[in-house]
Order: C-alpha cells, then sequence, then structure tokens
C-alpha cells in the first residue's frame, strides 16, 4: 500500500492546489458575509493538509514488509465492461433504447465469460423488452431512436 | 389529534390497496437485491430508486423503505447459507448461522432472524412512534448554529467508523464535501464549479453517485476480483424455531432490539454497529460464551434483531432533523426530496399522513416479510445459484437505465459511470465510499448553516461556542476527531470497525 498512498496523497494534493485555485475565482465574501467562493477554498486547504499526512504516514512507514500494492485483478474484463458502458451512452439516444440494450447486454455477457450465444439472445432481448414495458409503464418513455423502436 | 388517532390515520393510509401491493413489490425486490451477492441495501434502494419515481410521495417511500428492510433480510439469508454477508450489517450473522447451516439447522436459522427481525422491527417503529415527534419538536428551536453541529458531528462520526485509516476517511469526506459544492448556490444563486454544464447545475446529484460508487463500482471489483461460492445444498428443513430455540432467543431478541434502537439514532453505519455490539453483548452475558461461533442460535437472534431496530432509529434523525444519519438514509432523504419533500423538524407536521403511513407500512412491511420470506426461501437459494456472469450485465443495465429515468439526461450516465470509476480506483486504493457520499449530502445543509451562523454573529464563530447545544455537538465531533491518534484508544476504534468486507 506504500507506494500506492504516496502516489493517491500526490494526486489529491495536485486536485486540492485545482480547487484551491479555481475557488479563488469566485467571491469570497468576508467573515460577516461569507461569498461562494468561503467554503471550496476552506476545503481545498483541508484536503491538501490531509493528503500531505498520507504522504508522511506512507514515507514514515519502512517498505520491508511491503507486499501488497495496488492490485488490479482481471482489470481487463473489468475494463472492457466500462467501455461498452461508456459507448453505451454516447449512442443510445440516437440509437433507441431497445437495440442499444440488446447490444450493451450481448457485449457484457460475452465479455467476462463466453455464455453461450442463444442464452446471450435469449436474455438480452427479453430484459431490454420488459425494462422498456415496465417503464413505459411507468411513466419514463427511452428514446425511440432511429429506427422508431 | 392523539397518538392512537394518528396510528389510525397512518394504516389508514399504509392499508390503501395501492400502497400495500408496492410495500408488497418492494419488500419481495429489495430481498431480490440483497440475496445477490456483493449487493446491499444502498446498491438496491438506488438501483431500485427509479421505479418510484412517477409515484406519489407516499407510495414511493412505503416501496423504498419495503426495499430497504427487504435488502436487509436478503443480506441474512445469504450469511446464512453461503457465508457471504450481503451487506457489513449482516457480517456477524455469518459467524453462527452459517455454522447453523452446516450442522443441518439452516431453517432454524433463518426463522430466528426473520421471527426476530419482525419483532426488532415492530418494537422499533413503535420507538420511532413515540421518539420523533418529540425530537421533531425540540429541533423547532435548532438555529443555524445547531444543524452545523449536527452534520458537523455526523461527518466525524461516519469518519471515525469507515474502514480503512482515519486520514483516508477523512479525506473521502473532504472530498464529498467539495463534491457538494457544485452547482447553483442556493444563497446567492451564483454558480460554481459547473463550467457551463446544465447537469451540474443542480449540483451531483445523490442518485448518479450512490449508483456509481456502490453499484457499477461494486460490479467491477466482483468483475476484477471474482470470488466462487459454493451454496449450501442440503435441503433446507424445519424452517420454525423449536420450542428451546425460541426459549434461547427470546432475551437476546429484545434486548438486541432495544440496542439497536438507539444505536441506530446515532450517526454512523449504525446497523453494522449494532449487530456486532449485539454479539459482544450476548457473547459477554451467556452462561457458555464458547459455543459462540459454533452455531448457536443466540448469535444470529440478537444481531439479527439488532440490525433491524437500527433501521427504524436511524429514521429519527432524518425524519425529524432532516439530517441523514447514515448513508442509506442520505438516500432516502434524497428520495424525499425528489419527491419534493423537505425532511426536518416541520415535516411532521406538516405531513401528518406520510409520517405515519410510512411508520405503519413499516409494520405490515415486516409482517409480509415474515409471511413471505418463510417459503420463498427455496426461491432465494435459487437465485443464489444464478451464476455472476449472468447476473453482472442486468445490474448494470439497471444502473444505466435507472440513472437515465431520473431527468431523461444521458449525461447523468456519465457522472454514474466516472465515479463508478473513481469509486474501483479509490477503493483498490483503501479508500471508503461511504463518507464520500454521507458528506455529498450533508455538505450543502452544512454550508448554508454555517454561512448563515456567520451572517447572525456578524462573523464571529464564537456563536458555536456559546449555544448549549451547539458545542456539545461540535465538542464531541472533536473528540472524534481526535481520539484515533491516542494509540491506546486507537486499537479500540480498530476493533468497532472490523466491518471490512472483503
Amino acid at each position: 500500500m506504500r507506494k500506492t498512498d504516496v502516489i493517491t496523497s500526490l494526486v489529491l494534493l495536485g486536485f486540492a492546489v485545482i480547487v484551491a485555485e479555481e475557488s479563488l475565482r469566485l467571491p469570497f465574501g468576508t467573515m460577516r458575509l461569507p461569498g461562494i467562493a468561503f467554503l471550496p477554498f476552506l476545503l481545498s486547504v483541508v484536503l491538501a493538509i490531509l493528503s500531505l499526512a498520507l504522504l508522511v504516514q506512507a514515507l514514515r512507514r519502512h517498505g520491508g514488509s511491503e507486499t501488497k500494492g495496488l492490485q488490479v485483478g482481471l482489470w481487463k474484463k473489468a475494463g472492457l465492461c466500462l467501455i461498452a458502458l461508456f459507448v453505451f451512452a454516447f449512442i443510445f439516444e440516437w440509437l433507441g433504447y431497445v437495440i442499444s440494450t440488446v447490444l450493451l447486454l450481448v457485449v457484457l455477457f460475452r465479455a467476462v465469460e463466453p455464455v453461450r450465444w442463444w442464452l446471450v439472445l435469449v436474455i438480452a432481448v427479453s430484459s431490454s423488452l420488459i425494462t422498456y414495458l415496465v417503464f413505459s409503464l411507468l411513466g419514463t418513455p427511452f428514446p425511440a431512436g432511429l429506427m422508431g423502436i | 389529534m392523539d397518538i392512537l388517532g394518528l396510528i389510525a390515520l397512518g394504516f389508514s393510509v399504509a392499508l390503501e390497496p395501492i400502497n400495500l401491493t408496492f410495500c408488497f413489490i418492494g419488500v419481495v425486490l429489495g430481498t431480490l437485491v440483497g440475496v445477490l451477492p456483493g449487493l446491499g441495501p444502498v446498491a438496491a434502494l438506488s438501483l431500485l430508486l427509479p421505479l418510484t419515481f412517477k409515484m406519489p410521495p407516499v407510495t414511493g417511500i412505503i416501496m423504498l423503505a419495503g426495499i430497504y428492510y427487504g435488502s436487509m433480510y436478503g443480506g441474512s439469508t445469504t450469511s446464512i447459507l453461503v457465508n457471504i454477508p450481503g451487506e457489513s450489517a449482516s457480517i456477524v450473522t455469518c459467524l453462527d448461522g452459517y455454522q447453523m447451516a452446516r450442522k443441518g439447522r439452516a431453517g432454524a436459522a433463518l426463522g430466528i432472524s426473520a421471527f426476530g427481525s419482525f419483532i426488532a422491527g415492530t418494537l422499533g417503529v413503535i420507538g420511532l412512534m413515540f421518539f420523533a415527534p418529540v425530537l421533531g419538536n425540540a429541533a423547532l428551536s435548532f438555529g443555524p448554529p445547531e444543524f452545523f453541529a449536527l452534520t458537523f458531528l455526523g461527518l466525524t462520526l461516519v469518519t471515525y467508523l469507515s474502514r480503512g485509516g482515519v486520514t483516508k476517511a477523512l479525506i473521502m469526506a473532504v472530498l464529498g464535501l467539495i463534491a457538494g459544492t457544485i452547482g447553483m448556490d442556493p444563497v446567492t444563486g451564483l454558480q460554481r464549479f459547473t463550467y457551463g454544464s446544465l447537469t451540474l447545475m443542480d449540483g451531483m446529484g445523490i442518485v448518479p453517485v450512490a449508483m456509481g460508487m456502490f453499484g457499477v463500482a461494486e460490479v467491477l471489483h466482483n468483475i476484477a476480483f471474482p470470488v466462487s461460492t459454493s451454496v449450501f445444498t442440503t435441503k433446507i428443513r424445519g424452517l420454525l424455531p423449536n420450542l428451546q430455540d425460541w426459549k434461547d432467543s427470546f432475551w437476546p431478541i429484545i434486548r438486541g432490539s432495544v440496542l439497536g434502537f438507539f444505536v441506530g439514532i446515532l450517526p454512523g453505519p449504525s446497523s453494522t454497529i449494532a449487530a456486532f455490539s449485539s454479539y459482544a453483548a450476548e457473547k459477554k452475558i451467556s452462561k457458555h460464551p464458547e459455543r459462540f461461533g459454533t452455531g448457536t442460535i443466540e448469535g444470529v437472534a440478537g444481531p439479527e434483531s439488532a440490525n433491524n431496530s437500527a433501521t427504524a432509529g436511524a429514521f429519527i434523525p432524518l425524519l425529524s432533523l432532516g439530517i441523514p444519519a447514515n448513508i442509506t438514509m442520505a438516500l432516502f432523504m434524497g428520495a424525499l426530496m425528489i419527491h419534493g419533500i423537505q425532511p426536518g423538524p416541520q415535516f411532521i407536521g406538516k405531513h401528518p399522513d406520510l409520517f405515519w403511513g410510512i411508520m405503519t407500512s413499516m409494520y405490515i412491511g415486516n409482517a409480509m416479510l415474515l409471511g413471505l420470506n418463510l417459503p420463498l426461501i427455496g426461491m432465494w437459494v435459487r437465485v443464489l445459484k444464478i451464476p455472476y456472469t449472468i447476473l453482472f450485465p442486468l445490474i448494470f443495465l439497471f444502473c444505466v437505465i435507472g440513472v437515465y429515468s431520473l431527468n431523461n439526461n444521458a449525461v447523468e450516465i456519465f457522472v454514474m459511470l466516472i465515479l463508478g470509476v473513481l469509486g474501483f480506483i479509490f477503493r483498490q486504493a483503501g479508500f471508503d465510499a461511504a463518507p464520500f457520499l454521507l458528506a455529498l449530502v450533508l455538505g450543502p445543509i452544512m454550508e448554508s448553516s454555517l454561512r448563515q451562523a456567520l451572517i447572525m454573529s456578524h462573523g464571529n464563530l464564537g456563536i458555536f461556542f456559546i449555544r448549549p447545544i451547539s458545542v456539545v455537538l461540535i465538542g464531541l465531533g472533536i473528540i472524534f476527531l481526535i481520539t484515533p491518534l491516542i494509540p491506546s484508544l486507537k486499537r479500540k476504534r480498530e476493533q468497532l470497525t472490523v466491518t471490512d468486507e472483503e
């Protein structure tokens, strides 16, 4: 965890500087009448102090017993799913609910383990249609998209 | 109106067919999500919240309450049968519940946890009926300094009790507060950190954030670190606890209920603490403490009751003060506000039908859980056997369409996904997401009360230290901030936070 903590604390420190810098562009106000920059600026200072504290804690720990770094596991599979979700978010208003959710589900089912195709298609199509119907009944229309379904 | 009249009003609301129906649906869906691996009450609430948007407020909140305690119950089921707690509050249930299952007594364990939850839920609701209005009346005299002090205490307690180091928990809380400042400032109408985005003008929504950090991040984690589960496959018979079981469990249930209720009122992950402290208490009181951990029924009955009545207790600060005590309550607050209701000191007086309707429906919902879960356990076992590769795409689908259906705004899907990624990374780096989410909700309350207090006092911070209630609350908060720095107390804290889910 030591190396991870050093990196995260530096990233957070950088973030604190950005927040401080951005909030100082806003009206700061006075103690009597605090403006909108008051709290964000205060928080950025606290965040900077806390990240420094984390950094010091990490550096003071001796690296000898260091075994566990940042675990990423099967990050490729997780990443693939994420890409599919982001692509979905971009296209689904244009492509329409039913088509895009079926596509999303097919990709997700096959991304982690090769689930049998017939099962993939059955579940993908049926859950897409069922959720479409349920949410239509509940009064949330989904975008029909270019094919009109 | 006297209290009986109000309770009658409550039942008349809760027993309306539409409310009964949705209470039932909520309980079933909640249990279903609670049974799913890795998804606890927070995920259940945020996943199913969108279903309630278009309902009348009372019906929507009744359904959500059903989802909540349903998911708690679902969590216990998985603890007993597969030794995997659906949520941190049922970690303790694993200790003796799973051992009971291995001894062939899964039925009695499931049965006693259902009955215990029912009894505790009932006692909790009764307690809530009496305490919430009292606290609500007291809170009418609260001014901005008191509200600031309350939110301050709430945040420090959550960081004190969250897993990982205190520094990391505080960092998450501060990040949550920063995220809470995004959007239009309610006092001046000026915009902060929105960078021209219309979606961000309303601030970071609690639903996309909760779904991202507790739904998407959780599923990503499960994909990256698959766990193999083996469902306990022996036949479950004899769901009803026998007479000896009842004798052994009666007092643990009562003690657990009372303890849980009062722990529940405190800010923090109360149901988890309630369960742990009930287990510890029962072990201490017991004549044969050595039997704990080998499948003794008291070890299931006490904690299961405690975590249920803690739920009822946790509603008190939310409904009477407008301050959520933990992240599930924060989600409830978000839901109330989506329905245009502001919880707070005036809530009970302004919406008696809503308050008493929800209270009595919780009672009815608990009865439904009891009636439903004993016969349905077979079905939950089958749900447990669905492979994760089939489940997770559907969970993702629900996250995506749920968030979209909030405002028909695709940008919120991005907000959720980005927070999901951040939540995943933070988790790998040892940060707990709970303080972030709570801070996000408490932040705006905290800021406006701080600014109002400073205006009141003409910029003098002393105002927080001359008013008796605020000085006590802030003092307590400071104690919680400082104690982790003292080594001997640090160890005590670590014992309390054994809520590590991995």
